[in-house]
This record gives structure tokens, C-alpha cells and sequence, in this order.
């Protein structure tokens, strides 16, 4: 709905969370992992198809979500356009008008293409651009891990530029993707869980229809409303 | 405060159109603010179906949603959405909620902020009482005839809105006994189509309609809407 409620209330609420130096950090259990014997390599295998897969090349989704941020709850629109040559195209439509509007490159890189008065510039590129990269984007160079005690397969990033390691988890045959976590310095920052998986007849894979997402100072419960798979263009 | 501004003449022009709905005076354009004001102070109750398009500048396709808007004196709001998702934002006149539709059930949002929310939604239901057409401090109205429809065209007085708002069109029939939509028009070439099905006016809508703890299900104010006399 883009019924305008007033955005200094919008910006209040997140003001005085994010901003304020009141934000409330989540702890996360750390998982205890068995190394990898060597034994599982079909699973770690299949696990890597699985999120490189886990979304079409060339499609359009259209979201709804529930953000908490210090106890409040505001609610919010997303379309995403995502192609090969456009990356992964993202605007956010709030009660109180267009929140942002940013595009996720290919090699990572971020350009936010719309700034407004809803939303601070280095909040889309710490939050939403950190979102949509890692919900998302496929990782690259994942490694085996290991697995945890219930069976389920661990898959890793090496450390980028800021410390922050990417650790995937899936189903014992690495079918189906079941969590991931951010780390730095061992300790993990964000956990975010794929739900409401589903076929989708024009896709090879399940597909997520929605993440559950904790973070430093907010929770994002995003729902996938609608995905078409985009045609790819003719040569 | 100015963005409340903004919001009053957003929603207002919505509710303004649709008031004017069968509750309008049977002359033929032009209209004039005095006669839209006086056709809003007699719909006591408003109750329609919409499809709404968010056409952005970055984007081919537009942001898409249906639902159905029910108003009722004094102050009671409901918007309800249907596709792609469900939600419910109400005001009761005192309060707001919101419930958006989660895992097969009905989850009441903890919105806080409640009073400033009900300020602002006390100021709309403003508009149905005819106040919002007379008051031209907000913005400027003109009303362009033709062949088949009028169009009000809102533009906000206030410079800082201005660089937001655009204007805001009401699309009615001719006639004046259908309201076509809502045009809103951003100045970043953004824009937002709200386009009316049928309406209903001053229809008896079921109890708890506006409730905020377990407003009724949508199902039953559709029964009430079928069942409902069409005015004269």
C-alpha cells in the first residue's frame, strides 16, 4: 500500500535503534562440527549445486517483510530483478514511500541508485545490500567443512576483506539448504534461515519461499509473494 | 508537520474520490471544491475493491497489489490487502493495527508509535467530514473535464512537498457516479495507479469490521456488500 504515514516516525523508530547505540546484539550458539573424514564428498557435492541452483539465472520476485528493530515492527515491499548483465536489482517500498533502491553486481560491488529520506545511505549498503548479497547471490569458492551432529553439511567461505566467513548448512544429502551463519572471529553475527521451500515448475530446484534473518540490531522475516522466471534473451 | 501533510493528501484524494462515489451531486462538471465537500459529508460508509501498481522509474514492471478499502464515520479505516499477500492495516478511530497473514493465521504486528499513527489517521478521517476539499492550505485543486471522465488534479502547496509529491489525480466518471482511480505523481518520475472496482456507499458493514484485536474476515464484508441495497 503506499498509503504515506509520516516518515519522521519511520525514521524515529529507526533512528533510536540503529543509531543510537541502544541496539541489541543477538548470540548465537556456536555449532559444534565434526571435521570431514573424507567420507561424505556426494553430500558436499550435492550441497554445492544446491545453492548455486537454489535460484533461477534470470528472474523477478516480488517480496513482503517484517522488519524488528528495537521491539517495533515496520513492514515493507521488495521487487527484485535479477539478470546476468543487471545483477541483482533490488528496491524497497514502505507505508511511507520507496526506502531504497540499490543493484548487487556480479563481482560483489554495490551501487545504490536511489537515496531517500526514509533511509540512511550506509544502512542500505550495511543491511540491505548485506541481505540480498547473502540470501541471495550464490557464494563463491565454498569449501567442505564438515558436519554437525545431526548429519547436516557444512560448507564455508574463506574470510573476506572485513573477517567475515559465510557458513552454510544443509540437509545430510546436501539437498536442501538449512542455514547460514556470518562470522567474525569465531563468533557469529547473523543467522539467517531459508523456509517455505517449493517447487517451482519453471526452476530445476526448490526454492526458498522466505528467510528468517537475526542480526545485529534487526529481524528480518521476508516472504517471497511471487517469482517468475525471466526468458533468457535470444542470441 | 509537512509529512503528515503529505500523507493527509495522499490519502485523502483516495478517499475523496471515492466519496464522491454515488454520493455526488447529479450536476455536470465543472465541479467545484464546495460541491465535492458537501458530496463527502454524506457517505457514511465506503466499502471497495482496488488494484494498486507502484510503477518505478529503475524498473520494467510494476509493484503490483489488490485488496479492498472500507471507511466508515468517524474515522474508521481499513486496508486490506489480498494479492500477493494478506495484510490488514485498521483504525477504529482510537487506535491502529496491522496484522499480516503468517503460517495460516493472523499475526497482530507491534506497530508502537500507536498515538502518532492515530493522529495521522484521525486527521484522514478528517477528509470525510468534508473538512479535506475545504481546506486549501494543503494544496491547490483544479478540475479538468473530459469527454469521459473529470479529472481533480491536487498539487501540494508546500515546496519541500512538492519535491516529493508531485500532484495527485482523481480519476471519476463523468458523471460523477464511479470514481475510475488515483493517480499518484512523484517527481522522480516514480508513480502509483490506484485503480477502484466496485464500490460500495453508506452500506451496513458487520461488526468488528474495524476491530483491532480480530477484525471480521474479509469474506463477511463482502457478504455484507452483496446483500446490500444500491443507493438511489
Amino acid at each position: 500500500m503506499t498509503v504515506r504515514l509520516p516518515q519522521r516516525i519511520w525514521l524515529a523508530a529507526l533512528l533510536a535503534v540503529l543509531a543510537g547505540g541502544c541496539a541489541t546484539h543477538n548470540h548465537f550458539a556456536a555449532l559444534a562440527i565434526l571435521p570431514d573424514d573424507g567420507h561424505h564428498q556426494a553430500a558436499f557435492l550435492r550441497a554445492e549445486q544446491t545453492i548455486k541452483n537454489i535460484f533461477p539465472g534470470r528472474y523477478r520476485a516480488t517480496q513482503r517483510a517484517i522488519v524488528t528493530v528495537g521491539g517495533r515492527q515496520f513492514t515493507c515491499d521488495g521487487l527484485l530483478d535479477v539478470s546476468p548483465a543487471e545483477g541483482w536489482h533490488l528496491a524497497i517500498v514502505s507505508s511511507f514511500g520507496v526506502v531504497t533502491d540499490l543493484r548487487v553486481k556480479a563481482d560483489g560491488g554495490c551501487d545504490l541508485l536511489k537515496v531517500t529520506p526514509l533511509f540512511r545511505e550506509d544502512w542500505s549498503r550495511r543491511f540491505v545490500a548485506r541481505d540480498l548479497r547473502r540470501l541471495f547471490v550464490t557464494p563463491a569458492n565454498l569449501q567442505p567443512v564438515g558436519k554437525l551432529a545431526d548429519g547436516g553439511i557444512v560448507l564455508q567461505t574463506a574470510p573476506d576483506s572485513s573477517g567475515v566467513s559465510a557458513r552454510y548448512i544443509f540437509s545430510t544429502d546436501g539437498a536442501r539448504w538449512r542455514e547460514l551463519d556470518l562470522m567474525r572471529d569465531g563468533k557469529i553475527f547473523y543467522r539467517a534461515t531459508p523456509n517455505n521451500f517449493r517447487k517451482d515448475p519453471d526452476a530445476n530446484a526448490e526454492i526458498p519461499g522466505g528467510f528468517d534473518v537475526s542480526a545485529e540490531a534487526y529481524r528480518l522475516e521476508l516472504r517471497i509473494t511471487e517469482l517468475t522466471v525471466a526468458k533468457e534473451a535470444q542470441p | 508537520m509537512k509529512l503528515f501533510a503529505k500523507f493527509k493528501i495522499t490519502f485523502g484524494a483516495l478517499l475523496l474520490a471515492l466519496c464522491l462515489n454515488r454520493a455526488s451531486a447529479q450536476t455536470n462538471p465543472p465541479v467545484s471544491l464546495a460541491q465535492i465537500s458537501g458530496a463527502m459529508g454524506r457517505a457514511q460508509t465506503v466499502f471497495t475493491r482496488f488494484v494498486q501498481e507502484r510503477h518505478l522509474s529503475l524498473f520494467n514492471e510494476p509493484l503490483r497489489s489488490e485488496g479492498f478499502l472500507c471507511f466508515e464515520k468517524p474515522g474508521h479505516i481499513r486496508w486490506e490487502t489480498t494479492v500477493p499477500y494478506k495484510s490488514i492495516l485498521v483504525s477504529d478511530g482510537s487506535g491502529v493495527a496491522q496484522f499480516e497473514w503468517m503460517d495460516g493465521k493472523w499475526r497482530k504486528l507491534d506497530l508502537g508509535l500507536g498515538d502518532a499513527l492515530q493522529n495521522v489517521v484521525s486527521q484522514i478521517a478528517g477528509v470525510m467530514d468534508g473538512r479535506y476539499a475545504s481546506d486549501s492550505r494543503d494544496y491547490t485543486a483544479t478540475v479538468t473535464n473530459h469527454a469521459d471522465e473529470v479529472v481533480i488534479t491536487l498539487v501540494p502547496q508546500n515546496e519541500t512537498m512538492r519535491k516529493m509529491m508531485a500532484a495527485i489525480e482523481v480519476h471519476l466518471a463523468a458523471d460523477l457516479k464511479g470514481t475510475r482511480g488515483v493517480v499518484l505523481r512523484e517527481t522522480d518520475g516514480d508513480y502509483t495507479d490506484i485503480r477502484f472496482g466496485e464500490q460500495f456507499v453508506n452500506l451496513e458493514l458487520p461488526p468488528k469490521t474495524f476491530d483491532l484485536n480480530a477484525p471480521v474476515d474479509l469474506e463477511n464484508i463482502r457478504v455484507a456488500a452483496a446483500n446490500a441495497k444500491p443507493k438511489p
